[in-house]
Order: structure tokens, then sequence, then C-alpha cells
């Protein structure tokens, strides 16, 4: 850690005040609920409130989508007392009344909405999920305690690589969805999409933070949980490919 | 750099490119693949993650 690093660390501690301070500093100190509504509204305007508010929507198709919004506002509001309700507020409302809006919607909206908002929406939606998934970004130090670590430089070398690989395989799994004509089968593979993405940048950001854990067992242990997890993982993965082999299909 | 966390990372891809897999399952209404090739990208990023933590 720099010593430019351990005197505004130590600084914050104390309370002084930091440079730089003012609503950019305070939005940067916020949680990451509040960092999501950026993200969150930009992929609520261009995927749901065009499909919620078109013209012969239901009511309960345009109040799915009010909600959306709804609870992508009532994230932050919520998130100074409740830090861990606010993310499924925020999080799980947005996406839980998008889904509500879209097998609510008329069949001729969602047959018109074009390839390039797609696209544009995938992207909102993959960066809303890495902000509710990620832990908030602190530009203030005021009230952080940092422990300094240490980590070995060939270990520091793969948290780039695991996390870039990690939000390219989230995008990834947007693209199944795009080719399906079956309105509720592609409806399905949308929420799949965002479940599995979710799921795989936290996982990346988890294993990429594991390799800087300050008690980092020997090199060489292995526990009997993780031989465990890699072994189902090899024989599944192992039968899954020779089934596909053996059918020809890869 | 170890091998258990390379190791971790080549299951943080198969998990990944399991779950892909079962997408394309499923957007070809092949709905037991689908399943398992989600179970098998669900055991495969928790092996990841056991492996990292070792």
């Amino acid at each position: 850690m720099s010593p430019d690093v351990r005197e505004r660390a130590a600084a914050g501690r104390r309370g002084e005040p930091q440079e730089g301070e003012g609503w950019l500093a305070w939005w940067r100190s916020r949680g990451a609920t509040t960092q999501a509504i950026v993200p969150g509204t930009y992929a609520w305007t261009v995927t749901v409130l065009p499909v919620g508010m078109a013209r012969g929507a239901s009511v309960l198709t345009e109040v799915a989508t009010a909600l959306g919004i709804a609870a992508l506002v009532a994230g932050p509001i919520v998130e100074r007392r409740w830090k861990e309700a606010s993310r499924l507020v925020s999080g799980w409302g947005l996406v839980g009344s998008s889904i509500a809006a879209w097998s609510l919607a008329p069949e001729a909206v969602l047959g018109a909405f074009d390839a390039a908002r797609g696209i544009a929406g995938m992207l909102g939606w993959g960066l809303f999920a890495f902000t509710v998934a990620a832990p908030a970004r602190a530009r203030s130090f005021a009230g952080l305690t940092v422990t300094p670590i240490e980590p070995t430089p060939s270990v520091t070398k793969l948290d780039t690589p695991v996390f870039v690989l990690g939000l390219v395989l989230a995008v990834a799994l947007e693209v199944p969805g795009w080719r399906v004509a079956e309105r509720d089968r592609a409806l399905l593979l949308r929420v799949v999409a965002l479940a599995g993405g979710i799921g795989i940048v936290t996982v990346a950001g988890l294993v990429a933070a594991a390799f800087h854990r300050v008690d980092a067992p020997p090199l060489r242990s292995l526990s009997a949980r993780a031989i465990a997890w890699l072994a189902l993982a090899v024989a599944l993965l192992g039968a899954g490919a020779g089934y596909r082999v053996w059918r020809g299909v890869l | 750099m170890h091998a258990w966390n390379l190791a971790a990372v080549g299951c943080l891809i198969a998990g990944g490119l399991s779950v892909l897999v079962g997408e394309g399952a499923l957007a070809q209404t092949r709905d037991l693949a689908a399943l398992y090739w989600f179970a098998t990208g669900a055991v495969s990023l928790r092996a990841s993650l056991a492996l990292a933590r070792r």
C-alpha cells in the first residue's frame, strides 16, 4: 500500500475532511444500492418503459412498470438502516417488476422490440447486475478501516483476468435469448441469463477476493470440502461432455 | 501461481460455459438437458469458490 493511501486512510479514520468532498464524493461514499440507480434506470428506460407504457398496455402492466422504478428509488432510501434489505428491494424489486411487465405486455409491442434496443438493454442489465453484485466503490476513506494486505505478486496477477472473465461470461449468457421466437421461452431465457450473470459475476468477485486472504491456508493444502466439490464438478462435466460426444453434438 | 488457483479459474470458466450450454438447450426446448447443465454450472462455480478458499 502506498504511503499516500495510508495517509488518506488514517485521515479518514480521524474524521478529517477529504480532498474533493462534495456531491460527487457523497455519491461515491454511498452503497451499491445507490450506485445501482444509474445502470438500473438506464436498463429500465431502454427495455421496460417502452413495453410497459406502450399504447394498449393494461393498467396492471403499467403498475408493474412503475413499481420497477419505485423499487430502484426505494432501495437507497432504506439503505442506511437496512443495508441487506435495500439490495433485495432495489435489485430483485426491479428484476421482478420487469419480469411482470414483460409477461403482461401486449404481444404486438414485444414483437416490435428491435435488436438495437435489445443490445443496448443487455448492456444496461449487465451493468446493473455488476453494480448490485459487486461491493460499493468507496473513494472517501471516512470511517474506513484498512488492513494492509501483502499478497504474493503471482497471486495478484490473477485478479483482473478473473473479474474480466466473469463479466465476459455474464454478457455471453445474454446472447441465446435473442434467437428464440417463442415469447414465454424468450422471457424464461432472459430471467435465466440475468440470474446466471449475477451468480457468475458474484463468484468471480469472491474468487478474486479469496486470492487475497490474509489468513490464506498453505498453498499445498486442500480441504475435504474443496475436494468433494471439485470431484462432483469434474464428474458432472465429464458425464455431460461424454454424453454430448457420444450423441455427436460436440 | 499455484495449480489450485488455476483450477479455481478453470472451474469458473467451466461453470460459466455450462450455464451457457444450458441456455442453448433451453432455447431448443431440451429442458432436461438444460436442467443438467444448470446444475453442473452451479456445482462448478461452487467448486471454484471452494478451491479459491481451499
